[in-house]
């Protein structure tokens, strides 16, 4: 086992892991860990390191999330399996679909579905089928989390 | 034998289980539901610190799987970070909106944040302090924590989760925990009743 190096970088670096990951070393990424763990367990870093697992202790006493009885059932009741939504009138049950967080009260993302549902319900040819490449357009902007990052679009505004 | 179906599924990946999803399985979707909801919704309530709102963005994150799932690819990314990754686009996306529609409800910034000298030894009033901190910090840094501390993610997936270098995430969760240090530690007598030399003493 190596000795941890004690220069002046070697210590920021070991400072740095305290004020990002806390002052429980085995909550570190394990390459910090084993780069810098020995270090912030020495003298050098140890007000450092209290005042961190004091800051630690703190953040454990936050009020935990409790979800409601009934969520996972409203999500299940969300599930439809594809073949509700293939065909004509799939095409429609698949528009009405994207609307189920319109319905809900306070809806998330509510009008985005409301116009990919519209989208797609205009998409419909008279065939009964949806035009590829709307459909593939449709997928995309419900995807959209990966086009967005892949964009730098992701909504990240400046903290 | 149904047992046995059960635990069969209870067994598979969540890859596997979001394949049969997409083909129709609601038995596999209610497993995946089963697995996910407490932590999406965790991570969700931590950062909008809202409890219908948070509910509305877990039904959201999984209604975007359901559309989704029959033609969901890894890609290199896991499901459980695909899954935390919509979930956090869902919530900045409900701030950014909040924020605009109605900015004096956008920052929940307590007035009184002071310490309590009347009731500072209640057992709730150390929670309460933790909140109302976390409440100030900007949803970045509170969804860096969130995913961080809370939920154990590695930087790695965590950096994914959010959209940013993991030294970008590193400087998010260590401006976090300064604000979060910065605005709890004044309130260390109040929250313990007697200060101590020993920074850690009064915070256990």
């Amino acid at each position: 086992m190596t000795r941890p190096q004690t220069g002046d970088k070697e210590l920021a670096a070991a400072k740095n892991c305290i004020d990002a990951y806390g002052g429980d070393i085995e909550r570190w990424p394990e390459d910090a860990r084993n780069a810098y763990g020995a270090l912030a367990m020495s003298d050098a870093l140890a007000s450092e390191r209290e005042a961190a697992l004091a800051l630690d202790a703190f953040l454990d006493a936050a009020t935990a999330p409790k979800t409601a009885d009934d969520l996972q059932r409203r999500i299940l009741a969300d599930y439809r399996p594809p073949a509700d939504r293939t065909g004509w009138l799939g095409a429609i049950s698949a528009s009405l679909y994207g609307l189920g967080g319109f319905l809900r009260p306070a809806p998330v993302g509510a009008f985005a579905s409301l116009a990919i549902a519209g989208f797609i319900a205009g998409a419909v040819t008279d065939g009964g089928a949806l035009d590829p490449e709307i459909e593939a357009y449709a997928y995309l902007e419900t995807d959209g989390f990966a086009e967005a990052a892949d964009n730098e679009e992701f909504p990240w505004g400046a903290d | 034998m149904r047992a046995r179906i059960d635990l069969g599924f209870a067994a598979d990946s969540d890859e596997a289980l979001v394949k049969r999803a997409g083909e129709g399985d609601r038995q596999a979707a209610s497993f995946l539901v089963a697995r996910h909801t407490d932590k999406i919704y965790a991570v969700c309530f931590r950062t909008l610190r809202n409890r219908a709102a948070a509910e509305d963005a877990t039904q959201e994150t999984f209604l975007r799987l359901w559309v989704n799932a029959s033609k969901w690819r890894p890609q290199g990314a896991k499901f459980e970070t695909w899954l935390y990754r919509v979930a956090m686009n869902i919530c900045l996306d409900q701030l950014r909106k909040t924020k605009r529609e109605a900015p004096e409800e956008a920052a929940p910034e307590r007035a009184d944040s002071a310490p309590r000298q009347d009731d500072a030894l209640l057992a709730g009033e150390k929670r309460l302090a933790v909140d109302e901190a976390l409440e100030t910090l900007p949803a970045r840094q509170r969804a860096a924590i969130s995913l961080c501390h809370y939920q154990e993610l590695s930087n790695i997936d965590a950096a994914e989760v959010m959209g940013v270098s993991v030294e970008a995430l590193e400087s998010l969760l260590a401006r976090g925990r300064r604000a979060l240090r910065d605005r709890l530690m004044p309130m260390r007598e109040s929250l313990t009743g007697k200060m101590s030399d020993d920074p850690s003493a009064n915070w256990g």
